[in-house]
């Protein structure tokens, strides 16, 4: 038995129960208040279904039509949800549950293809670098569609990898059949996921150029070979990879399942779905992949740069020596991890803040990082490769860690090194935070120094949010929420850059723009409360 | 005699040590030469530099953390700030915070004493501010001299000092802009004051909805009139029509302005016409061509 499954387990535990530690203390965002509400609304109308499926069957179409898009990540985490508040892990934490299933899962199957690719280094050290900073921790612990759009992505790869090589023909079905499950499961998480098929159908095109290409480079035989029968359209069919088949008959239809607002007009609603998956009508000031890579640290950006280049020289050495194996695994997986970049670079993916735009590359960068790291070793220093592979691991994330360790549980609104932290990132005008998540740090001074029965209005807050903390103990029993700051005793406001005039009116109603209490991140700002006087003891 | 002997001596000692440092080169020329015959190939050399330059910027990525920290104040820096604003502000000042992030200082800063965080200085007036203390962080990320010169331009005489990662400057502003009057706070009962943002700064105006039919009219009883009646209007919303002002002291039209367009707009009234001294001021706000919000800042300027 080799270490490949226990690696993959070790992973899987270990991602669990720190998604499960830790969820409960990092703010919840906008983004997954979002999903929360809606999910609680998806989970119910699912639950519902078989007793009244005409009125569920509308619920959903509306609610997919709020959300304009699928609604698997909502429905998940819904679910999740509901079942991790109900077996006491608490409103916050509760509320995490899926996200952390699904970090499991994805460290789990990252550890896998890592296995795969470079053995059990690479399996021991790909999570790692996926997680270990603060963004990426933060990626774990976040409800999103783009974690479970990462696992599906990998998954769906993975699977037609192995469709690609299975040594009989009903393995390569099965695979390919997976590969199709996945890329639907991928686009019904994240709708922009869909170019899982474009991905495959690319990589089978270029082996039929490759494959060409050897044919007229081949020897002519002296003799003019027997004119071969015309092919028909079912052979030319079996020609086609079952795993781009599926994944171009069973990807859409989990997609069009997934998304009830596209059932009453298909074909009308299709273009508007898919502008919406691909970012159209949100604003992105800068370049969404440059911002989600500006938020790693340094030496994990460069080791994602070293996995596409390893790969990249492993490519062009299969083809060189007519290693088949070797490159098309190599290709589909440079594929795989540049597609997303080069989406979200070209503002082609959701052009949200954070490591969202290219999370499906994330996992992929990972295994091929991993990859490289080890192969280098093991060339620098064949006698002890795993020793030398362990401390450069150690080295490279020590600065991740170090930085995850130092910003928890405001992991979002952290920055790399290249980019100067959070002081250059705010410096330049970049998010602060995703979406009011900070706040989540003055609960406990606002408890401990807020007067009895005080009213707070939430700027910046999401209402969900708030609800949830109170709910989970974190806010005080109390505290009322203010509809407005000219109701309000108390403001909690969540700094952003761009304009602040709420915050400004609220100073105005208050009387007072001293903050009281405030949570920064290296100096900058990311939240502060401000008091009327006589309400803050 | 024993010149010639230490002569002969030295001589001696000297094609000893020539022989044995030829010695060590040749020994040592063998070596590099066994050393380059064995050397790794070529895919391994490229691996072992690979291998230390991933180990160097592990470090170099530790280090260059270790130096961000160190840029930026440190809890102590900060204490010594606020103990200094504590005892050396008094009314008429305000602290000024560079960069804009910096806004720690709102928190440590005494109460009353305002703390702006302006995304530019340059071209932005202080009303009602005497000496501005600016605490600024020009190592830190994004740090930069700018606030600093210009406050040192305006600035008739100044005292700066360092404090750890922070430096502070005060400056007392030769030519203040202390306002005669603020319209924001001679509000007639029902006008509603907000505060609205410009380049990172707070500006307390006068929030105006008008529709065709409603033209706004706001008097304001014995305002101290100076040399102008300055200010702006922030055109609120995504609405194009167009809003007139007109200002009319003791009843008499002094000056209108017709305003277009979204954001802040400035507008500015010569008040040397009417006499001295507190006059009954009328402002009439109309947007005839449709709805429109919008925020009035106004100062009476001597």
């Amino acid at each position: 038995m080799t270490s490949r499954r226990p690696i993959a387990l070790g992973w899987l535990a270990a991602a669990l129960l720190a998604g499960l530690l830790l969820g409960g203390q990092a703010g919840l965002s906008a983004g997954e208040v979002s999903i929360l509400e809606a999910g609680r609304a998806a989970a119910g109308l699912l639950t519902r279904a078989p007793l009244e499926p005409v009125t569920s069957a509308r619920g959903l179409t509306a609610l997919s039509e709020r959300q304009r898009g699928p609604l698997l990540t909502e429905a998940v985490h819904g679910f999740a949800a509901e079942g991790g508040e109900r077996i006491g892990l608490g409103a916050v934490r509760g509320a995490r549950l899926g996200a952390a299933v699904a970090a499991a899962l994805l460290a789990a199957l990252v550890a896998l293809v890592a296995f795969d690719l470079g053995g059990a280094p690479a399996a021991l050290l790909a999570p790692a670098l996926l997680f270990a900073s603060p963004r990426g921790a933060a990626f774990a612990l976040g409800l999103s569609r783009d974690l479970l759009g990462a696992l599906f992505w990998l998954a769906a790869v993975a699977a037609f990898a192995r469709s690609l090589e299975g040594e009989t023909r009903l393995r390569r079905t099965r695979a390919g059949t997976w590969a199709g499950i996945m890329t639907g499961l991928a686009a019904a998480a994240r709708p922009d996921l869909w170019t899982l098929v474009p991905l495959f159908a690319c990589h089978w095109l270029l082996g039929r150029l490759h494959l060409a290409w050897l044919i007229r480079r081949a020897p002519r035989p002296l003799e003019e070979p027997p004119e071969e029968p015309p092919v028909d359209w079912a052979t030319r069919l079996r020609r086609l990879p079952t795993g781009l088949a599926a994944a171009a008959t069973v990807g859409p239809a989990l997609a069009a399942l997934a998304t009830p607002w596209l059932w009453p007009d298909p074909l009308g609603r299709l273009w508007p779905a898919l502008l919406s998956a691909h970012g159209a009508g949100q604003a992105a000031p800068v370049n969404p992949a440059l911002l989600a890579l500006a938020g790693l640290p340094g030496p994990v950006v460069l080791l994602f740069a070293l996995g596409l280049g390893h790969s990249a020289q492993r490519l062009v050495r299969g083809l060189r020596h007519g290693d088949d194996r070797r490159a098309r695994i190599g290709s589909l997986l440079l594929l795989a991890a540049g597609l997303p970049l080069a989406l979200a670079a070209l503002g082609l993916a959701p052009r949200q803040p954070g490591l969202g735009p290219i999370a499906p590359a994330l996992p992929v960068l990972a295994v091929l990082g991993a990859r490289a790291l080890t192969a280098a070793a093991a060339v620098a220093w064949p006698a002890r490769p795993r020793a030398l592979a362990a401390g450069l691991a150690a080295l490279l994330l020590a600065p991740g860690v170090r930085a995850a360790i130092g910003s928890f549980p405001h992991g979002r609104s952290a920055y790399g090194e290249p980019a100067d932290g959070a002081p250059g990132a705010a410096s330049r005008g970049w998010p602060r935070q995703e979406g009011g998540e900070a706040a989540v740090a003055l609960l406990a001074e606002l408890g401990r120094h807020a007067v009895p029965g005080a009213r707070v209005a939430w700027i910046g807050v999401p209402a969900g949010a708030v609800e949830r903390y109170r709910r989970a103990g974190l806010l005080r029993a109390d505290l009322l929420d203010a509809p407005d700051a000219s109701a309000a005793d108390l403001a909690v406001v969540a700094l952003e850059t761009g304009r602040r005039d709420e915050e400004f009116a609220a100073w105005q109603e208050l009387g007072s723009s001293h903050a009281e209490a405030g949570v920064y991140l290296d100096e900058v700002a990311l939240a502060q409360l401000f008091a009327r006087p006589g309400s803050w003891r | 005699m024993p010149a010639g002997l230490l002569t002969r001596f030295l001589g001696q000692l000297g094609a000893l040590l020539g022989e044995q440092v030829r010695g060590w080169l040749h020994g040592l020329r063998g070596r590099l030469g066994r050393a380059w015959a064995t050397r790794p190939a070529a895919a391994r050399q490229g691996a072992i530099l690979l291998c230390a330059a991933l180990g160097l910027a592990g470090v170099a990525s530790l280090v260059a953390q270790e130096l961000q920290a160190a840029r930026l104040p440190s809890p102590l820096d900060w204490r010594a700030a606020a103990a200094l604003l504590a005892r050396d502000a008094r009314p008429g000042d305000a602290v000024v915070v560079a960069p804009p992030w910096l806004e720690r200082a709102r928190e440590l800063a005494p109460h009353g004493l305002p703390v702006v965080a302006p995304s530019r200085l340059e071209g932005e007036p202080l009303p009602g501010v005497r000496r501005a203390w600016l605490l600024g962080a020009p190592e830190a990320p994004g740090g930069s001299a700018a606030a600093a010169r210009v406050l040192l331009r305006q600035a008739s005489a100044t005292d700066a000092r360092r404090l750890g990662g922070l430096e502070v400057l005060r400056a007392d502003l030769g030519t203040p802009l202390l306002p005669l009057a603020v319209l924001a706070d001679r509000a007639p009962a029902g006008a509603a004051v907000t505060a609205r943002d410009l380049h990172g700064l707070a500006h307390r105006c006068l929030r105006l909805e008008l529709t065709p039919q409603a033209p706004i009219e706001l008097r304001f009883p014995a305002v101290p009139l100076g040399r102008m009646l300055q200010g702006q209007v922030e055109l609120v919303g995504p609405e194009t029509a167009p809003v007139q002002l007109r200002l009319l002291v003791d009843g008499e039209p002094l000056g209108a302005a017709d305003l277009a367009g979204a954001g802040w707009r400035p507008f500015r009234f010569d008040t040397t016409t009417a006499a001295p001294g507190p006059r009954d001021l009328t402002l009439e706000a109309s947007a005839p061509a449709g709805p429109r919000t919008l925020c009035l800042e106004a100062l009476a300027l001597p």
